[in-house]
């Protein structure tokens, strides 16, 4: 219950300023070179270069040991690059799942020969991941996985496929969730993740195309492939348990409310134009609502500092986080001039297809990272509801 | 919440949860001043802690205000509390006993000449039963911090939707107390009045909201219908999810608020605005979800949610309802002047 009601954000860390300053410069430097225009969408844009260049300025794996190419810097500095890079709509794509989550996956669980081989290479922006969750029938119901590992002489024999994986056709690894014993009566027992390399014979990738019309998300088919032993991560059959870190990693930032942002900042445009007291309390509504979700996410990224897990808070961040990126489609829609027009898929965001864009790619904010109603299902729980 | 804060809320939960029972509030609903419970306050010093040399902070006496939301607690402790700061602030004396505010947000209500008080307050909570009001008014352009006792006012009695006193002052001429008049210190007006209350009722509000969740989740695991606990239902789980998260929206709020005026910030003002946006609006849902999780029990007098939520009810308009908030907001963001929006969002 405590949980609810104190989720306090904490007060940022000296050289919290210094490091925003830097990274804004960054930035603006990076899309000057680069020529990039923001996007809303962090999973959308897809750029080698300027991960690299993240990279290199060591924004990526910042919270790591040094020893594993981190900058072993505090999670609420690792905040502020976030929600600097998601306000910039910086092409993050390449990087952003690896930097979130696989990192740390790895950290946490697998061996220091998986670390020191696969961690500075992602640091250094070089290194992407895919998420290898979801299955044809097994979506929120995640422990329905029929993707099946099986012990062979030289390591495991992978059946199965996977859906939903953005970016598996420009990625390098996968971090796939497979059946490897029986579920037991929890249904948790008996899953394993594996570190799949994307170049393995027998990994088809086919592409799936989104509401857009954009290739973004993909069907992997692993076709009895044979990874080696050591590609097991964490122990066999504790699968449960370090997906669910995983996926806290997943839910805990910051992106989960800034879907929209783009739109918000075109919207606040049009109302200054408008300046009528009905644009002003539905600005000024929006406002007071993304200032308290940025409150809960600060609060989320002072537990992962402080080592406390952070899974209930990320599921009330991202259930709220989701109704407010639709409270801001709402407000846009009666401000900004329309009705919207169905961007050019392919196309890059810009202003005039900010709103159709949005209203069409609203629907999977929602539910990648799990749907508004396993949050809150996993909040009810908390309550001591069940 | 820091350290501090917890052990202020740790001896204020203990002290609300003896005194300020609903037989309490019922009576006190009743016409009846809650004598015993106003003492125990008093004699915490819990009047006393918004006052420059109290040794506690903003957020011990935020975090005592939630206490007494969590038990709807039926006294002026808010305004007490701010009273006793306006006046110490001011180098002011005030009397010993309950006090109350007289938040006006703008210049133009209040005035004095020849320490003389006119002009007219509304909805002054509880002001038939205390001591003295505090107020900011203008003399000539000079923002003044005035004492003024209710018996010199002419006082139309008013409740609001829980029953809590609600009293319309009217001065004309009216003396103040002796030693009643001071200039205001800097950066102290009716805005900052109006602010500090917002952000004090908000405090309360958290808590009534807490309670009200406490009060559903408990609720919904024993009442059956359909042969199980109506919380084993997924409607009602995702109800009272939907009512967690309102309540932890509106506690960051407070907090994120409280730590920008603690520290004078820039931004504090928009914080506190966006804190009361937030928190009144989320009083709305926050009632309606227990009263759908209560059923019709929820609807009696006996049954204490409605001690919660006819207070949330209320005190959501009370120092500027979510509207009010919201336009203030929307306005300084919309300044043309204001700038590019990330920083203004993302400040300090």
């Amino acid at each position: 219950m405590t949980t609810f009601a104190n989720l306090t954000p904490p007060k940022l860390p000296e050289g919290s300023a210094r490091l925003r300053e830097d990274l804004r410069a960054f930035l603006a430097e990076s899309r000057r070179a680069l020529g990039w225009t923001p996007n809303s969408n962090f999973i959308g844009v897809f750029s080698a270069e300027f991960s690299r260049a993240l990279g290199a300025r060591g924004y990526i794996g910042l919270t790591w040991p040094k020893d594993y190419g981190g900058q072993a810097r505090s999670a609420l500095e690792r905040y502020i690059v976030t929600e600097e890079l998601l306000a910039a709509g910086a092409p993050c794509a390449a990087h952003w799942v690896a930097d979130r989550q696989s990192g740390p996956l790895l950290l946490r669980f697998g061996t220091d020969a998986q670390r020191r081989d696969i961690l500075p290479r992602i640091a250094r922006g070089e290194c992407y991941f895919s998420i290898g969750m979801s299955e044809p029938d097994a979506g929120s119901d995640l422990a329905a996985v029929r993707t099946r590992a099986i012990r062979t002489v030289q390591g495991w024999r992978i059946d199965g496929a996977k859906v939903w994986t953005s970016n598996a056709h420009v990625n390098h690894y996968a971090i796939v969730l497979c059946r490897t014993g029986p579920a037991g009566e929890s249904r948790h027992e008996g899953l394993s993740q594996f570190l799949v390399d994307l170049k393995t014979d027998g990994v088809r990738v086919n592409p799936i195309l989104n509401l857009l019309g954009d290739h973004e998300f993909n069907e992997m088919v692993f076709d009895g492939i044979e990874i080696p032993a050591d590609r097991l991560i964490g122990n066999e059959g504790e699968g449960w348990n370090q997906v669910r870190s995983e996926l806290a990693f997943e839910r805990s930032g910051p992106e989960r409310f800034f879907g929209t942002f783009h739109l918000l900042l075109a919207t606040v445009e049009a109302a200054r134009e408008r300046g009528d007291g009905a644009a002003e309390r539905a600005i000024g509504r929006l406002v007071a609502h993304f200032l308290s979700l940025r409150s809960l996410s600060l609060a989320v990224a002072g537990m992962l500092q402080d080592g406390r897990d952070p899974g209930v808070a990320a599921a009330l961040v991202k259930d709220l986080g989701a109704r407010f990126e639709l409270d801001v489609l709402e407000v846009a829609r009666d401000l900004l001039p329309g009705p919207p027009s169905r961007p050019e898929p392919g196309a890059a965001e810009n202003l005039d297809d900010a709103l159709g864009r949005a209203i069409l790619q609203v629907p999977s904010y929602s539910l990648r990272g799990g749907t508004p109603e396993i949050m809150r299902s996993i909040i009810a729980r908390e309550l001591g509801l069940r | 919440m820091n350290s501090g804060g917890e052990l202020a809320a740790a001896a204020a939960e203990r002290l609300f949860a003896d005194l300020a029972t609903p037989a309490i509030a019922r009576a006190a609903e009743q016409g009846q001043w809650p004598s015993r419970l106003w003492q125990a306050v008093q004699d915490a010093g819990f009047g006393n802690a918004l006052e420059a040399d109290s040794g506690v902070s903003l957020s011990e006496a935020l975090a005592i205000m939630r206490a007494a939301g969590r038990h709807a607690a039926p006294i002026p402790l808010a305004e007490t509390m701010l009273a006793r700061a306006l006046a110490a602030g001011a180098g002011l004396m005030p009397p010993d006993g309950p006090l109350t505010i007289g938040v006006t947000g703008k210049p133009g209500s209040l005035s004095v000449e020849n320490r003389l008080l006119s002009g007219g307050l509304t909805r002054v909570p509880f002001a038939r039963h205390v001591k003295a009001v505090a107020a900011v008014a203008r003399s000539g352009d000079q923002a003044v911090i005035v004492l003024v006792s209710v018996e010199v006012a002419r006082l139309v009695p008013g409740r609001n939707l829980a029953g809590e006193p609600r009293d319309d002052l009217g001065f004309e001429k009216s003396e103040l107390l002796a030693g009643g008049f001071a200039m205001a210190p800097r950066g102290t007006d009716e805005a900052w009045l109006l602010r500090m209350a917002a952000l004090l009722r908000g405090a309360q509000m958290v808590g009534a909201m807490e309670a009200a969740l406490a009060m559903s989740v408990r609720y919904a695991n024993e009442r059956s219908q359909f042969g199980r606990p109506i919380g084993r239902f997924q409607a009602i789980q995702h109800q009272l999810a939907a009512l967690g998260g309102e309540v932890a929206a509106s506690a960051a709020m407070i907090d994120a608020a409280a730590e920008a005026v603690s520290v004078e910030a820039m931004h504090a003002p928009r914080a506190v605005a966006a804190a009361k946006a937030r928190v009144s609006e989320a009083a709305g849902h926050a009632a309606t979800i227990a009263h759908r999780v209560h059923g019709a029990i929820g609807f009696t007098q006996e049954y204490a949610v409605q001690g919660l939520t006819r207070r949330l009810l209320s005190w959501r308009d009370e120092f500027g309802a979510e509207a009010d908030w919201q336009r203030h907001l929307g306005r300084d963001i919309l300044r043309p002047e204001a700038g590019a929006v990330w920083p203004l969002l993302s400040a300090p």
